[in-house]
């Protein structure tokens, strides 16, 4: 029976709920997922490109990352993901991998196979709609980061990037008021904001200047945030967290 | 493979206390390069006349090159300007 389940997949339950209120009969079939757990070291392949997966893969502890490799063998991080993200759902309707999905820190993943997600959705129109915002928000960030990569300069970029995985962890529980976890190495982070590691630095010195951040042992402290917010021109609108619960509470307080 | 550091002159002068790994003289003057270049596109549009230079050195302090990039804007018509 569904009771008798551990909570294992509650960081999945968490980051569905960020974007959409679920009821207690869908809470119980995510939580139900068939799995398959899997820990694997920093930077271990999980999918690369041209890959079938059957299995979609949850983060349930430490960093993800899809990256690409120019010719020229210059890689580009293009995103990353943390407990809660399924960072390949797309792939239960894109048979083949188009990008490579990798480990960044040692993880803990679940692999659920393709068929449970298919018929986890069946009859339930709530998980479907949360599965669907999830792959729309996904896109969302994509949209951000062309504009990010093509229009703001290293500095903003980088401020960006700190604001977007603030925001990210803190909706699902994994960051302290105006701290989190930020494990990526200086080389990993410039990889993500297209510019050299040195350039990178220089930004990072700047920041650490004008907005008091700090970034050691692969964690972030943002002494300034209305500072770095304006650094990044971060409007966390795009990560459309809890739109419907604010319309909830709009209603609740008219 | 060896970890080099980059010094940015741009007006003032930042030392490096991080430093890039490097396999070759060829990666040390592509990462020197791009990164002047990248800088001067960010910070040189407002200036008429921008200078920077990036100074790279091996662990034990040696200089190994140094990129230098003048950028001039020339206004055509003096009189109006």
């Amino acid at each position: 029976m569904a009771g008798s389940h551990s909570q294992i997949l509650t960081p999945l339950l968490r980051k569905l709920e960020s974007v959409i209120r679920l009821n207690e009969e869908e809470r119980r079939a995510v939580l139900a997922l068939p799995h398959v757990i899997r820990q694997v070291g920093p930077h271990e392949d999980v999918a690369t490109v041209g890959e079938r997966p059957a299995h979609c893969c949850l983060v349930l502890e430490g960093w993800a990352h899809r990256y690409g490799y120019t010719a020229a063998g210059d890689r580009q991080i293009l995103s990353f993901y943390i407990a809660g993200d399924i960072p390949d759902l797309q792939h239960l309707y894109l048979p083949v991998m188009d990008h490579s999905l990798a480990s960044l820190t040692a993880c803990t993943l679940a692999f659920i196979p393709h068929e449970a997600m298919r018929a986890l959705v069946v009859g339930r129109p709530g998980v479907m709609a949360a599965l669907w915002r999830d792959t729309l928000v996904d896109a969302s960030v994509y949209r951000e980061r062309i504009m990010t990569l093509g229009r703001r300069q290293s500095l903003g970029r980088t401020a960006h990037l700190f604001c977007e995985m603030y925001m990210r962890q803190r909706a699902v529980g994994l960051a302290d008021d105006l701290s989190c976890p930020l494990p990526p190495t200086q080389a990993e982070l410039a990889d993500a904001v297209g510019v050299t590691a040195v350039h990178f630095n220089r930004s990072l010195r700047a920041l650490r200047a004008e907005c008091r951040i700090v970034l050691q042992g692969g964690h972030l402290t943002i002494g300034d945030w209305p500072g770095l917010v304006a650094a990044a021109e971060f409007d966390p609108v795009y990560l459309h967290f809890n739109e419907d619960r604010h319309r909830a509470d709009e209603r609740a307080s008219a | 493979m060896a970890r080099y550091f980059f010094e940015i002159e741009n007006g003032g002068l930042h030392g490096d206390d991080t430093g890039a790994e490097c396999r070759d003289l060829d990666e040390i003057r592509a990462i020197a390069v791009r990164t002047l270049t990248s800088i001067a596109a960010e910070e040189a549009v407002h200036h008429d006349r921008h200078r920077g230079a990036v100074t790279v050195r091996d662990a034990a302090g040696t200089s190994v090159l140094t990129v230098t990039l003048t950028l001039t804007t020339t206004l055509s018509n003096q009189d109006e300007a």
